[in-house]
């Protein structure tokens, strides 16, 4: 699309995610281009607050979907983190140099644990004069404080008369599987509903999103990836398939050389989904030698967590 | 060239053991799709691990010690066996995650390394071949443990009646990796040049250095940044000599610190080469540099 040089534009609006709730809209009139004319957005950005030192939020304790006027952009209330390749890691200091790999995680003195998260969509999306693209936030009970969540949109005013010739719309689909102790084997896979092409157009691949969490239940506190002992996401091994029956990973392989540890996505240049078709990934994990320490409350369990993110061409 | 949007694609050889001196070979099956269609290779990722981290000297750096030889039919991809570390730049700052072992500060731990190759060109594989990868492990003074080595294969799969081109870009790593310490090294002949009757072109060098030092109770030949040398770089061949990095420059100077990465696009004639000097001020020897070139030249498929 030919953007022609127009004026660039960066809306942002907040809200309140109250522990448990789901549906929750910000302000959206405050993502309405300002100026009456159509835009593109070429990135989505998040910012979510927890104000509660015990507690990290990570992209995974929020669920965003998206819609622009009747057009739906996601499958369902999808993970913040699962839309990202990571790009922010920090390596912690001391005798944790590069394993704490918290993705995103800015720790600020004054408002506690943040993250960050930014999409740089595959394609500019088209936004009509005076439409404007809802964002809707679940709270995914992963933590019982509520979060502050900020979203902004950066892209370009366009001319009034400037209508695209291709209508190019983003698509992202995720399963999370169930959680599974961290000293215990077990399996899961997803729902053909899950990583779900449910358009009749063909998705154009652009990443993968592979995340493991690892929960503790009894004090709330969540992180990803971490290391107690036995590298979770190296305990883990996945198989995907296509429902026309190719294989995407046809062995079980380990979930780090699928979504590789620095990035935690799947990088991908002209791979595609066939209309109408699904994914369907099997997850099976071998038991750790590390329970977390402490009483069975204080026992940890793991989540693992993908998606796919792409886009169609609208009305091909 | 231009392919057709392809199938994504993920094969996982799962971990193979390398002890001091040996070959080894990962289980080629599979690295090739079940069906025999076209591949279009995007990625080559590595695990590597060192299976012991306690008793002196036993936290070795397994994905330096680990090396792999890469070719299709008879193209070479890597020119011999070449440091897994040598073919992936760093990625946020590290590249090991599991850093059990403990850490000294400068150095990066050298247990457990994840690292991926993003080829600079994809490379097609025929329906029928593959991508053959063996591994080895040089017969070093200094041993450690055995290491487990994982390779995966990330890419498309083509349309089976994709019709071949005459041509295809093979990538193509050459590394002048030394095994002991010095004060000075210059790399020699083709180690960082055009072997080919055809044009090479580069995309980056990547520049590490080790250390043969042990530290703390089990550490040994970790990446280093505490000591880094200086390097010159020279152009040699058609062109005559040409200067790259005209002055003893520091390591990570010439490379950026974050990737340890130096990208440059030039057109490498037959036997045109690179000739790098380092040089370690002070008479250090117990370091040593590592260097990878990584380009890629267009092959008449056979």
């Amino acid at each position: 699309m030919n953007s022609m040089g127009q004026s660039p534009l960066h809306l942002t609006a907040t809200c309140i995610l109250q522990a448990g709730s789901s549906g929750i809209a910000p302000n959206t009139t405050a993502l309405v281009n300002p100026y009456g004319f159509p835009m593109e957005i070429h990135e989505i950005k998040w910012q979510i607050r927890t104000g509660d030192v015990n507690y990290r939020p990570l992209g995974a304790s929020t669920g965003c979907s998206f819609t622009l006027g009747s057009v739906k952009l996601t499958n369902g209330f999808v993970p913040i983190n699962l839309f990202c390749k990571s790009t922010g890691m920090t390596a912690g200091t001391g005798s944790n140099v590069n394993q704490n790999l918290a993705a995103e995680e800015i720790t600020d003195p004054t408002a506690n644990f943040w993250n960050q998260f930014s999409w740089r969509l595959p394609v500019p999306l088209y936004v009509p004069p005076g439409a404007v693209l809802v964002p809707k936030f679940e709270h995914r009970n992963l933590l019982p404080s509520d979060l502050n969540i900020t979203i902004s949109y950066t892209g370009t005013t366009l001319p009034m008369a400037f209508r695209p010739k291709r209508i190019l719309v983003p698509w992202v689909a995720y399963w999370a599987a169930k959680t599974i102790l961290l000293s215990a084997a077990d399996s899961d896979n997803s729902q053909e509903t899950d990583l779900a092409n449910t358009w009749p157009e063909s998705i154009n691949i652009q990443r993968m999103v592979g995340r493991t969490l690892l929960l503790r239940n009894s004090s709330g506190w969540v992180s990803e990836d971490g290391n107690f002992g036995d590298y979770q996401s190296d305990l883990l091994q996945v198989r995907i398939v296509r429902s026309d029956g190719h294989h995407i990973v046809p062995e079980f392989s380990r979930w780090s050389m699928v979504f590789p540890h620095q990035r935690r996505s799947w990088e991908m240049r002209d791979a595609i989904m066939a209309p109408n078709s699904f994914m369907m990934a099997f997850i099976q994990k071998a038991a750790s030698a590390n329970a977390g320490g402490g009483g069975a409350a204080d026992q940890l369990t793991t989540q693992s967590m993908m998606s796919i993110v792409g886009w169609r061409e609208v009305g091909t | 060239m231009n392919f057709p949007p392809g199938i994504p694609i993920l094969l996982e050889s799962g971990y193979t053991t390398l002890t001091s001196g040996i070959i080894a070979y990962p289980n080629m099956l599979r690295l090739q799709p079940q069906e025999r269609v076209p591949l279009l290779i995007d990625e080559v990722r590595f695990t590597t691990r060192s299976n012991s981290i306690s008793g002196a000297g036993s936290a070795i750096d397994s994905s330096w010690q680990s090396r792999v030889r890469l070719h299709i039919n008879d193209y070479d991809v890597t020119n011999g066996y070449i440091p897994i570390t040598a073919l992936c730049p760093i990625q946020q700052g590290v590249q090991q995650i599991k850093g059990t072992v403990g850490n000294v500060a400068g150095f990066v731990d050298p247990f457990y390394v994840t690292c991926k190759w993003r080829l600079p060109v994809p490379l097609l594989v025929p329906g029928g071949s593959w991508l053959s990868a063996e591994l080895n492990r040089p017969n070093l003074t200094q041993t450690g443990p055995s290491i487990s080595v994982n390779i995966a294969y990330a890419g498309r799969v083509l349309p089976s009646n994709f019709k071949l081109p005459r041509t295809v870009a093979v990538p193509y790593a050459t590394a002048f990796a030394p095994t002991t310490g010095a004060a000075q090294y210059i790399s020699r002949d083709l180690q960082l040049g055009n072997p080919f009757n055809v044009d090479l072109v580069t995309q980056r060098l990547i520049l590490k250095q080790f250390t043969t030092q042990t530290f703390g109770s089990n550490q040994l030949g970790m990446e280093s940044f505490v000591v880094i040398p200086d390097m010159a770089l020279t152009l040699e061949g058609s062109f005559g000599q040409r200067a790259i990095v005209k002055k003893y420059t520091p390591l990570l100077d010439a490379a950026s610190y974050f990737d340890r990465t130096m990208r440059f696009n030039a057109v490498l004639k037959h036997r045109d080469r690179f000739i790098a000097d380092f040089y370690y001020s002070g008479g250090q020897t117990t370091y040593f540099p590592v260097l990878c070139l990584i380009g890629h030249r267009q092959e008449r498929l056979s």
